[in-house]
Order: structure tokens, then sequence, then C-alpha cells
């Protein structure tokens, strides 16, 4: 039988985590990328909603962490230890990283989904996280949500339908 | 001034589908601009104004005539939008050829939002609703207009605006 939680959501360049029963979702990502780390023995998951790559493209003193690839991914760890996970259990699944425009300018903020896809798969190599599943690229949106219980993530797309990862 | 996830609630929520015309604007000010439509009433007017009643954004079974009309509307919708503040506050704004998609709304406009991310966590939203009357079910037509300008831009805009 699956209980029937909450939904955690997740906004905008922001962070959260949920324990099972309850779900967490993020919606409508488009060249943002959805971060799931969960742990596969406790029930617990994070997601961040990056939307960034770098802080150092931040030109403001104090910085929304969750922002950025390279603050937002540490965070969550730090936030999931305090949860009492074991760092080297952790999982990631991701999703997102669209390009929703088409352009012929090259400019660089015209690719930020797959900059933004580049830099968490960096980051969480560095922190030897292992991705379990992906689901990135394309030109749609998407909203995803997590299940701590069977730690599938529940993809959600307009043109695409819906697949579990 | 809004926060991103505001922004995204008066576009009626993130996951709302919509058929979303993007344009750059460059001149006196930089920023982004979106005109937004819900799919359905996007439907409505293409289909009424190429005359092909298979025309549906939702499945994606859209004519290369359907697409090009729905640019064609977004860009003269949101040309008359331009001029009209240009007008107003005298500053020159030109605007960049739009592109067209249909899907969240969150997952269109976010990509809007990327240019002021690297500065702010809120957004100057000047948002204008279109309304017509008479349509089918009674209703309005729900367009909305999104003007994001550049961090570097808010100063132009207020001094022209006469905001200090």
């Amino acid at each position: 039988m699956i209980g029937q939680g909450q939904v955690v959501k997740v906004g905008i360049a922001d962070m959260n985590t949920a324990k099972a029963p309850d779900t967490i979702r993020t919606s409508g990502l488009g060249s943002c990328v959805g971060v799931v780390l969960y742990d596969e023995r406790s029930q617990i998951a994070g997601l961040v909603h990056v939307m960034l790559p770098d802080s150092s493209l931040g030109r403001t003193e104090t910085i929304n962490i969750a922002k950025f690839a390279d603050t937002g991914i540490p965070a969550m760890i730090e936030q999931l230890k305090l949860e009492g996970v074991q760092p080297f259990r952790l999982r990631a699944k991701i999703a997102g990283g669209a390009q929703m425009f088409q352009f012929s300018s090259g400019k660089d903020t015209m690719r930020i989904g797959p900059r933004n896809v580049e830099a968490v798969k960096e980051y969480l190599k560095k922190f030897s996280i292992p991705i379990v599943a992906e689901d990135t690229g394309g030109s749609s949106g998407r909203t995803i949500e997590f299940n701590p219980m069977t730690k599938l993530l529940n993809i959600r797309t307009v043109n695409q339908g819906v697949r579990d990862i | 001034m809004v926060s991103f996830d505001d922004m995204m609630d008066l576009a009626g929520g993130a996951e709302n589908v919509v058929a979303g015309i993007y344009l750059r604007i460059d001149g006196d000010v930089t920023g982004s601009m979106f005109f937004v439509l819900p799919v359905e009433q996007a439907n409505h007017f293409i289909q009424s104004l190429v005359q092909d009643s298979s025309v549906d954004f939702q499945t994606g079974e859209v004519s290369e005539l359907g697409a090009s009309a729905m640019q064609e509307l977004g860009n003269i919708l949101s040309g008359s939008y331009l001029s009209a503040l240009s007008d107003f506050t005298s500053l020159r704004i030109y605007p960049s050829v739009p592109a067209l998609s249909v899907d969240m709304v969150g997952a269109i406009v976010s990509f809007g939002l990327v240019e002021v991310s690297h500065i702010s966590d809120y957004v100057i939203v000047i948002d204008t609703a279109i309304t017509e009357e008479n349509t089918p079910n009674g209703g309005s037509v729900k367009g909305h207009f999104f003007l994001l300008p550049d961090p570097d831009s808010f100063e132009a805009i207020f001094t022209a605006l006469g905001v200090q």
C-alpha cells in the first residue's frame, strides 16, 4: 500500500527535503534543472531547483544558494546530513535543462539549459554522487515529482506525456 | 516588483499550458518580453485566422502556417505594446524577431528570468492583460504581456516613468 502523503512543493531557485510517505515536487522546469538527492535506505530525499550553473555569475553580495548548481548541491548535501543521511549513500536523479526557444544567435544565455546540466553533473561528480537516472535537454518543459518510498521520479511534459525514471 | 514564484502565479501557475511568444528588446532599455496566451485561446484565434479547424497547439499538431500566424499575432501585439510604451516614455525600444513555444508557463517564462537572476531574486513585471468581448463562452481573452527589464535598465525605465 502506498500511504497518502503530502506533496512538498519546491519553487523556482528553491530547495527542500521530504520524507516518505510525502513526495516532493517542482513545477515548470524549463532551462532550470531539478536535482533530486536521495538515500536508498532512509526514504528521505532533497530537491534543488537550479537556475544558473555558477554563483560567480551572480553579481550581488548575498546570494540565494539554491539558485546555483555550485552552491545548491553542497547545501542540499549538508541539509540531508543534518537529517541523518550518510553522504556516501546518496544517489541522484536529474531532469530539466531544456532549450525552450530556438534561436540562431549563439549568445550564451541562449544555451543556459545545457550549461546548467553540465554544471550539475560536474558538481555531483565532485561529491561522488552517482546519477542513477536523468531526463535532460530537449525543448519541453517538465514538472517532476519524486517519491522517496519508491525512489521513482515522475516526469510530466505537455507534449510527451508522463513517465517514471 | 515580485518574486519569481509570484510571477508564475500571475500567469496562472507554473504548470499552466500556454502559447508563449518571446522577444528580446534592445535600445535605451534592454530586457525580455513575453506575450502568453492560454492554449485554448491560441487555438481559437489561430483557427479563425488561418481558417483551419485542425490547428491544435495542445497536441502539437500545428501546421507551419498556424505556427507562423501565432508568431505574427505575438509580433503585432507586442510590437504595438512596445510602440505605445516607447511613445509614453520617449525611450527607444527595438524588439527582436519573436520565438514561439507552447509549453508550461513556468518553463517558458523562467527563460526570461535567467538574465535577471544573475542579480536579483525579484523581477519588475509590467503585466498587461488584454480582453475581448463576445468570445464564444462569454469569457474574455486572457492574454498577458510580461515585460522584464534587465537589471541594468531599471534606472532608465524608472526615470522615464517619473519614478524616483
